[in-house]
């Protein structure tokens, strides 16, 4: 019990992490409906940016949460890691917007977001 | 039944073998908070490094955003523009889209063209003076290459104005901007194939190192300027190929 609890505490962010991926992925390959895939992949990128937000982590410093002018070297949040998961938020608001878009262009011509309905249809 | 059956299976037997080798090799991972992951070995003298010499103030967050990693802001910027175009373009047709992108036409912006005959010369002035005086900066080039962009965007969008040609189209950057790629790697190769030091190797000492920084430079600034103006025409492009095949249909 001992173990499970410290391989937990050492990298149980990563179980979850893979977990919220393996879920985006489960959706992304199993949904019919478009807009719930659309959705799994917003869960994937999200796992991603928690993943990569997880390795600029230092606790064993005992200073401020974020870094300070004052004391540049003591500090338990890295910011550059930070700044980069922007760009990739930025990128992500893209994908939504031009994904909803073209959505909403298929259910107004087919009347429907449902995968097997619109193959049906033919495209 | 039985087809229906496996591919229900399948997916979930894929992603557990998926997660199964993920969870493996999480062993392999460094320990969560620890100082041996890559961002707190690699980046973290370099932070500090970046707050001590530049930074004024203690927000170092907006620091990094607007000034270490700024052309990544520029371009984030950018994609959110280009992605809100194409959201127009796919949702907005017929009459709705004229109302949008009239400033689009052909006859150009009326209030630009007021304003393009003063505006022009002073910005082709502070491109000329940012491209002599802090070339040897760095990213000058890529600076003065989007004022120049900006300058051509100004002209493009203004279009039946006083000045019948402007000095620099695409092709002549293009051409410009191969033959300074190849200035540059012919200079970079030259120590590799003679050996020795940069430095060493310019005989003529400073006046060297100022037309590297120079050449460098000038080849930053086509660059911005070819990538503006290659943007420009994309979104030309688009613009009209979505109105041959989407016509006036409401």
């Amino acid at each position: 019990m001992g173990i499970i609890n410290e391989f937990l505490a050492e990298k149980g962010i990563y179980i979850l992490t893979f977990t919220l991926f393996a879920i985006g992925v489960y959706g992304l390959a199993t949904c019919h409906n478009y807009i719930k895939k659309l959705m799994a992949m917003n869960i994937m990128l999200i796992a991603l940016i928690f993943f990569f937000l997880v390795l600029g982590q230092n606790l064993n410093t005992h200073g401020s949460l974020f870094i300070r002018k004052s004391a540049p070297d003591d500090y338990h949040i890295e910011p550059v890691t930070h700044a980069l998961m922007l760009t990739s938020v930025v990128v992500s608001l893209g994908i939504n917007g031009v994904g909803l878009a073209l959505l909403m262009s298929i259910r107004k011509k087919y009347g429907t977001f449902d995968e097997e309905k619109i193959f049906s249809k033919g495209i | 039944m039985k087809n229906k059956k496996i591919k229900q299976l399948m997916p979930i037997l894929i992603i557990s073998i998926f997660v199964a080798v993920i969870v493996y090799y999480m062993n392999f991972l460094p320990t969560v908070g620890s100082s041996d992951t890559p961002a707190n070995r690699l980046l973290r003298t370099a932070t500090s490094k970046i707050l001590q010499e530049h930074a004024s103030f203690d927000e170092i967050g907006q620091h990094i955003v607007t000034d270490v990693r700024g052309f990544d802001t520029i371009l984030e910027t950018l994609v959110i523009y280009i992605t809100g175009l194409c959201c127009t373009l796919i949702l907005f047709k017929g009459e709705n889209r004229k109302r949008v992108f009239g400033h689009f036409s052909v006859e150009g912006d009326q209030d630009l063209k007021v304003i393009l005959p003063i505006a022009l010369p002073i910005i082709l002035l502070y491109t000329g003076y940012s491209f002599v005086v802090k070339h040897s900066n760095l990213g000058s080039g890529f600076k003065t290459g989007a004022m120049l962009a900006l300058a051509y965007i100004v002209y493009t969008m203004a279009k039946e104005n006083q000045l019948n040609r402007f000095p620099l189209n695409q092709r002549r950057c293009l051409f410009i901007s191969t033959v300074a790629m190849m200035i540059i790697v012919i200079v970079a190769s030259m120590p590799i194939a003679f050996g020795g030091d940069m430095m060493q190797f310019y005989a003529i000492g400073k006046i060297g190192v100022i037309a590297q920084d120079a050449i460098i430079s000038f080849l930053e600034l086509c660059i911005t300027v070819v990538v503006a103006m290659t943007l420009i025409n994309i979104l030309e492009t688009v613009i009209e190929s979505s109105e041959e095949i989407y016509g006036d249909n409401k």
